[in-house]
């Protein structure tokens, strides 16, 4: 038996901000994997719009901010740059369905969403390898 | 379910109990992986795996729990993995990596499931 997941020392309930990360993490990687060009038919643009509707949800339900989540900058007590990291995640949230309702996307439009993802990644110390996987290319 | 549908690239049904799924599952053409909470609502993770098992035993069967003994428990009635909670995406992706890109997996049509 294949066995994933926490240390069973440490093994407990999703918490709500389990779930953000996990959802921010996987709209970084539907993210990059698009700059990436790897493929999206129906189901992958139906998981992003999906996926993008959950995060805007969770922020805006959440006075701009996920419960119990702790950013690098939060925990610096930058309260200011923890607010602006939320809205990017936002704004990056409103460009991945962008794409995914196959709106059109320029040279500055892909710059800003590449933008906009370095600054996320460098604020959440997101592995920048796991997005790195074979699924990605099948189409 | 969007990290499985985004990785997978095929269409993930979700119910929102074990009876439901177990009705879905009897038909022998409706899954070939079966994912599902330890704790569900009217037929536990336990008893929709050990009813897989006994009458679809190549179906692929991955239970995630949050205790110990939900482990234990799902080794026992033939889990072909066991996700503890809490953890990470990588941990959904190296589920599709392992079960869906690594096996020899027949082509699927893009309407299943």
């Amino acid at each position: 038996m294949l066995r994933l997941g926490a240390p069973a020392a440490d093994m407990r309930e999703l918490r709500s901000e389990d779930v953000f990360i996990s959802r921010l993490k996987l709209l970084i990687i539907m993210s990059l994997a698009y700059l990436k060009q790897y493929p999206l038919g129906d189901v992958r643009k139906k998981a992003i719009v999906q996926n993008t509707n959950r995060i805007a949800r969770e922020i805006v339900d959440g006075h701009g901010r996920s419960p119990n989540f702790r950013s690098n900058h939060e925990m610096k007590d930058d309260s200011t740059y923890n607010h602006i990291f939320f809205q990017r995640v936002k704004l990056l949230a409103v460009m991945a369905k962008a794409v995914a309702e196959d709106h059109p996307m320029g040279f500055h439009r892909l710059k800003a969403m590449e933008d906009n993802l370095n600054c996320i990644c460098d604020a959440i110390r997101f592995n920048r390898q796991l997005w790195e996987k074979s699924f990605l290319k099948v189409a | 379910m969007d990290v499985l549908a985004y990785s997978v690239n095929r269409e993930v049904k979700s119910f929102g109990n074990g009876i439901d799924a177990w009705s879905y599952i009897k038909d022998p053409e409706s899954a070939d992986i079966i994912v599902s909470d330890v704790d569900m609502p009217q037929m536990d993770g336990l008893e929709l795996l050990k009813r897989v098992k006994s009458e679809y035993p190549k179906k692929i069967c991955i239970l995630m729990g949050s205790k110990p003994a939900h482990e234990n428990a799902a080794r026992e009635c033939g889990a072909d993995a066991f996700i503890a909670k809490p953890f990470d995406i990588n941990d959904l992706f190296d589920v599709v990596q392992s079960f869906v890109v690594e096996v020899n997996w027949k082509p699927l049509d893009p309407g299943s499931k």
